[in-house]
C-alpha cells in the first residue's frame, strides 16, 4: 500500500507519540488510510466535470491553489506601504484558506462514520484523536503551504530572511485560528440548527469558493493597476478588530522598524489571540463539539409558508397547460432548491451573469479620474448592453437540468405512464426560467434601472425576450436530454462550445439591431414586438419532440 | 444450565438517553457462552443502541457492562474479541476491499500479509474475489453486506453483534451465512443477532430476547415464549406481546385510502 512522505517524516516523533499513550503504528495506518481517501476525494476547486476516478485529485488541486498563491504573491508588488500590502496578502490567503477548508475538509471535521468504523475496533480514543488532529493539521499545512508559498519566495527575494521567519512563524499561527473559527462556525450552526443546514452551509461556502474562483481571474490583470493608486495608511481603534492588521503588524514592526505601541500592540494580538483561541478550542469547543455532531444525521422538518405553497402551485397552473407539464414544472423547482451539487455547478456560473457586465463597466470606466465624470459617463452611456452578457450566460444554463446527484431516480421518466416527452422538457424549462433565470436577470437589470435611471425600462424588457429568443435557439440546438437523468461525472460533449458560438453570435445580432432601432422613435417597442413573435414562433417550433429524439436512454 | 455455562456479556440496570428521549429504561441481560441471542423488537425500541453501548460507540450510558467480565469502562482491548456488522453498511467507500479489510485486520492487530490472504481468500469464497482491487462504492448492496461480514470476522472473534447480517443477500449466500453462524454457535462463540425478520430469528436462535420502549418484555427459549403466549409464530408472539393487534385495521383503511382517487 502506498506510503507518504508525510508519515515517514511523522516516524521519527514516534516515540513522542508512544510517550502520550498513543498507539503509534495504529495511528500511523489510520492516516495513511485517511490520506489515500483524501487523494480520492474531489476537491470543490476542480469541478465535478471530469472524470476523475484513479487520478490524484488532491495533488491537482494542489497545483491550482499554487497556481492562485502566484496570483497572492504578485500582491506584493506594487510599491504600496508595508503594512497596506501585507494586510491584502493575509487577507486573502485567510479567505482562501478558511473557505478551502469549509468546501473541501468539512466531510473530513464531520465525519461520523468514523466513529461507527473505528471505536468497534480496539483502539484507544486518544489514538483516534490523534489522527484526527495530525490530519487535519497536515491538510491544513499543505493547503496553506500551496496557498502561501508563493508569496513567502516573492517576499524572501523582496525583504529577506527576516520576512521570511516572520511570515513563516505567522502561517502556522493563521492555521490555529482558521481551525478554531471553522469549528465556532460549525458549532453555531449545529447548536442553532439541524444537520441538514449545516450542510447547506457548507453547500454556500462551496459555491463562494467557486465563484471567486471565477471572478478573481478578471481582476487578477488588474493587480498591476494599482501602482497608479497612492495609498497613505493611518492608523484607527476599529483596526485592532481586524484578524490581518495584527498579522501585518510584524513587518512593520521588524522591517521598517516602526517601535510604535500601535504596532507593537497589534503585534502581540498576533501571538495572544490564537493562542487564546487554541486553549478555548481544546478545552471548550473539543468536548463539546463531538456531543453536537450527533445532531449531524438528524433534520427537521422542512417548512413551507402555506401561502407561498398556493402561489407556487396557482403559478404552476397559470403557465403550464397540462398536468404533467405543471407537475415537472414544480418538480424543476423543488430539484433547484434541493441539490446540492447542482447548485454548486450553477450558482457561480449565475454569480459570473450577475458580475460580468460590471465588470466591463468597471474595465471601460477605469480610466476616468473624477467621481462626477464617472457618473455623468454612466448615466448617458449604453452601459446596460452590458445586460446582452447577463443573458448569454443564462441562457447556458438549461443545459445544466440534465446532470444531477440523484440520477438513479430517473427511471421514473421510463416506468410511469407518461405519453409524450413534450411536458416534461416544458415544464423543466419553465420551471428554471421561473426559479432561477428571472429572478438572477430582474436582480441585475434593477441594478442598471439604479444606475441609468428609468428610461432603460423597454430596453431591458427587449433584453429579457431576446434572451428568450437565446434560450430556445440553444435548446433546439442543443441534445435533448431529461432533466436530472445523468451523473455529473459522465462527460459533456464538445457540441457543446458549437452551440455556444452560434448563441454568442446571435446575443451579438440582437445587441446590433437593439443599437439600432434605438436611434428612431418607435424602434424599441417595435423591436419588442418582433421579437415576442419569434419566441412565440420558436416555442411552437422547438418542442416537436418524441422518446425517440430523446438522447441517452434512461 | 445456566449457572454452569461462562457469562461473557452482562447488563445491569442499562439506561440511555437522547436528550429528553429515554432509549433505554433498565435493562438487564446476562448472556453466556455459545449462545445465539434473537434480539428483537419494534423500531426504534433500542436495539441497536444497546448494541452500540456493548461496543463503546455510544457512551454517556447509566449502568454497568460488563464483557468477559470486565468493566467496558476500563479499556479498549476486550474489542479484540470482539466482531460487529452493524446495521447501516458503514464503510469507507472511496477504498477498495482489499484497502479496506487489511486497515480493519491490522487494527485488529494482524500482519498485513496475514489479513490479505485471509481477506482475499474469505472473498472468494462469497464469490465477490473480482471486485477485491475495486472501490467500495461501486459495490451493489449484497456485496457491501459480504464485505461487513467478512470485516467482523477477520480476527476470529468470541462474540459477534449483527444487526440485520442478511438484507440484500440472495438465497444461496442467506443459506451460507447461517450456516457459519450455528458453525460458530457450536464452537462456543456468543452471536448476538438482531433482526426484523422473525422467520429467521425463529429458527436460529436458541434464545430470544424481546425488547420494546426501552424494556425487556419477554425472554426465553422459542418453546418457552410460545407456552407463554399460547400462539404459533414468533411473528404473533411479537405482536401480541408488544401490544399490536390492529394490523388488519390499517391495512384496510390503508386500501380504502387508495381507493379514493379513483373515485374523482
Amino acid at each position: 500500500m502506498k506510503d507518504f512522505s508525510v508519515l515517514k517524516l511523522l516516524d521519527r516523533f514516534a516515540h513522542l507519540f508512544e510517550k502520550l499513550s498513543v498507539d503509534y503504528s495504529t495511528m500511523r495506518r489510520i492516516l495513511q488510510v485517511k490520506l489515500i481517501m483524501d487523494e480520492r476525494r474531489v476537491p470543490t476547486i476542480l469541478g465535478n466535470s471530469k472524470k476523475n476516478e484513479g487520478k490524484n485529485t488532491f495533488k491537482s488541486s494542489l497545483f491550482l491553489y499554487g497556481f492562485i498563491g502566484v496570483f497572492i504573491g504578485l500582491l506584493m508588488l506594487p510599491p504600496l506601504p508595508l503594512f497596506v500590502t501585507m494586510n491584502i496578502v493575509i487577507g486573502t490567503i485567510i479567505f482562501m484558506v478558511m473557505v478551502t477548508m469549509i468546501s473541501d475538509f468539512s466531510s473530513v471535521l464531520l465525519d461520523v462514520k468514523d466513529k461507527n468504523i473505528l471505536l468497534p475496533r480496539p483502539v484507544d480514543p486518544q489514538t483516534i484523536n490523534a489522527a484526527k488532529i495530525l490530519h487535519i493539521i497536515i491538510y491544513l499545512f499543505t493547503i496553506t503551504a500551496a496557498i502561501s508559498g508563493p508569496s513567502l519566495i516573492i517576499g524572501l527575494i523582496k525583504h529577506g530572511m527576516v520576512f521570511g521567519l516572520i511570515f513563516l512563524l505567522e502561517l502556522i499561527l493563521i492555521c490555529f485560528l482558521v481551525v478554531f473559527f471553522t469549528s465556532i462556525l460549525y458549532l453555531a450552526i449545529l447548536s442553532l440548527f439541524d444537520g441538514e443546514k449545516l450542510k447547506d452551509i457548507i453547500n454556500y461556502f462551496q459555491i463562494l469558493l467557486a465563484a471567486f474562483m471565477l471572478v478573481s481571474y478578471q481582476f487578477m490583470g488588474r493587480i498591476f493597476d494599482l501602482t497608479r493608486v497612492t495609498i497613505e495608511y493611518s492608523p484607527a481603534w476599529w483596526h485592532f478588530l481586524i484578524p490581518t492588521t495584527w498579522y501585518a503588524a510584524p513587518f512593520t514592526l521588524f522591517l521598517e522598524h516602526n517601535y510604535t505601541a500601535y504596532f507593537v500592540v497589534l503585534s502581540l494580538l498576533s501571538i495572544v489571540i490564537p493562542g487564546l483561541t487554541t486553549i478555548l478550542y481544546i478545552f471548550l469547543v473539543i468536548p463539546y463539539f463531538e456531543g453536537k455532531l450527533q445532531k449531524l444525521n438528524s433534520s427537521g422538518p422542512i417548512r413551507r409558508g402555506t401561502i407561498k405553497e398556493k402561489l407556487h402551485r396557482t403559478a404552476a397552473r397559470l403557465l403550464c397547460f397540462n398536468r404533467t407539464e405543471s407537475a415537472f414544472y414544480r418538480f424543476t423547482q423543488n430539484m433547484l432548491a434541493a441539490e446540492r451539487k447542482l447548485k454548486l455547478r450553477m450558482y457561480p456560473h449565475l454569480a459570473f451573469a450577475v458580475l460580468m457586465p460590471f465588470i466591463i463597466m468597471a474595465n471601460s470606466l477605469r480610466y476616468t479620474s473624477s467621481w462626477s465624470d464617472i457618473i455623468h459617463k454612466i448615466s448617458n452611456g449604453d452601459f446596460f448592453f452590458a445586460l446582452y452578457m447577463t443573458s448569454a450566460f443564462l441562457a447556458l444554463t438549461p443545459p445544466m437540468l440534465s446532470t444531477s446527484e440523484e440520477f438513479r431516480g430517473a427511471w421514473i421518466y421510463r416506468a410511469l405512464p407518461i405519453e409524450s416527452p413534450v411536458p416534461v422538457l416544458k415544464g423543466a424549462l419553465k420551471g428554471l426560467i421561473a426559479r432561477i433565470i428571472i429572478p438572477v436577470y430582474l436582480f441585475t437589470a434593477l441594478i442598471f434601472v439604479l444606475i441609468c435611471g428609468y428610461d432603460i425600462v423597454p430596453d431591458i424588457i427587449l433584453i429579457f425576450i431576446n434572451m428568450l429568443i437565446l434560450i430556445l435557439i440553444s435548446f433546439k440546438m442543443n441534445n435533448k436530454e431529461l432533466p436530472f437523468y445523468r451523473d455529473f461525472q459522465t462527460n459533456q460533449n464538445y457540441a457543446i462550445l458549437g452551440v455556444m458560438l452560434i448563441s454568442m453570435l446571435i446575443c451579438g445580432a440582437c445587441a446590433g439591431l437593439h443599437l439600432l432601432v434605438r436611434t428612431t422613435s418607435f424602434g424599441v417597442v417595435l423591436n419588442i414586438i418582433a421579437s415576442t413573435a419569434i419566441v412565440a414562433a420558436l416555442w411552437h417550433k422547438s418542442f416537436k419532440i418524441t422518446w425517440e429524439d430523446i438522447k441517452g436512454s434512461v | 444450565m445456566k449457572s454452569s455455562a461462562e457469562v461473557v456479556v452482562s447488563l445491569k440496570n442499562l439506561t440511555m438517553s437522547y436528550g429528553s428521549n429515554q432509549v433505554l429504561k433498565g435493562i438487564n441481560l446476562e448472556v453466556f457462552k455459545g449462545q445465539i441471542i434473537g434480539y428483537i423488537g419494534p423500531n426504534g425500541a433500542g436495539k441497536s443502541t444497546t448494541v452500540k453501548i456493548i461496543l463503546g460507540i455510544a457512551d454517556k450510558f447509566g449502568g454497568q457492562v460488563e464483557v468477559f467480565g470486565e468493566d467496558i469502562k476500563r479499556g479498549t482491548d476486550y474489542k479484540r474479541r470482539i466482531g460487529y456488522v452493524p446495521e447501516t453498511a458503514e464503510v469507507y467507500e472511496t477504498l477498495t476491499a482489499r484497502e479496506y479489510l487489511t486497515f480493519i485486520g491490522e487494527l485488529y492487530g494482524i500482519d498485513y500479509e496475514i489479513v490479505d490472504h485471509k481477506a482475499r481468500k474469505l472473498m472468494t469464497l462469497l464469490g465477490i474475489d473480482d471486485v477485491y482491487d475495486s472501490r467500495i462504492a461501486s459495490y451493489s448492496k449484497g456485496m457491501k453486506q459480504k464485505l461487513l461480514i467478512i470485516s467482523s470476522l477477520l480476527h476470529n472473534p468470541d462474540i459477534l453483534f449483527l444487526d440485520e447480517p442478511l438484507s440484500g443477500l440472495d438465497a444461496n449466500s442467506v443459506m451460507v451465512v447461517k450456516e457459519i453462524m450455528t458453525e460458530l454457535a457450536s464452537q462456543g462463540k456468543t452471536i448476538f443477532y438482531s433482526s426484523h425478520i422473525m422467520d429467521v430469528v425463529e429458527k436460529i436462535s436458541n434464545r430470544i430476547v424481546l425488547i420494546s420502549e426501552g424494556n425487556i418484555i419477554a425472554d426465553g427459549t422459542f418453546e418457552e415464549l410460545k407456552g407463554k403466549c399460547r400462539e404459533g409464530s414468533l411473528e404473533e408472539i411479537f405482536n401480541q406481546l408488544t401490544g399490536f393487534d390492529k394490523h388488519k385495521a390499517i391495512a384496510d383503511e390503508f386500501i380504502a385510502v387508495l381507493e379514493e382517487g379513483s373515485n374523482l
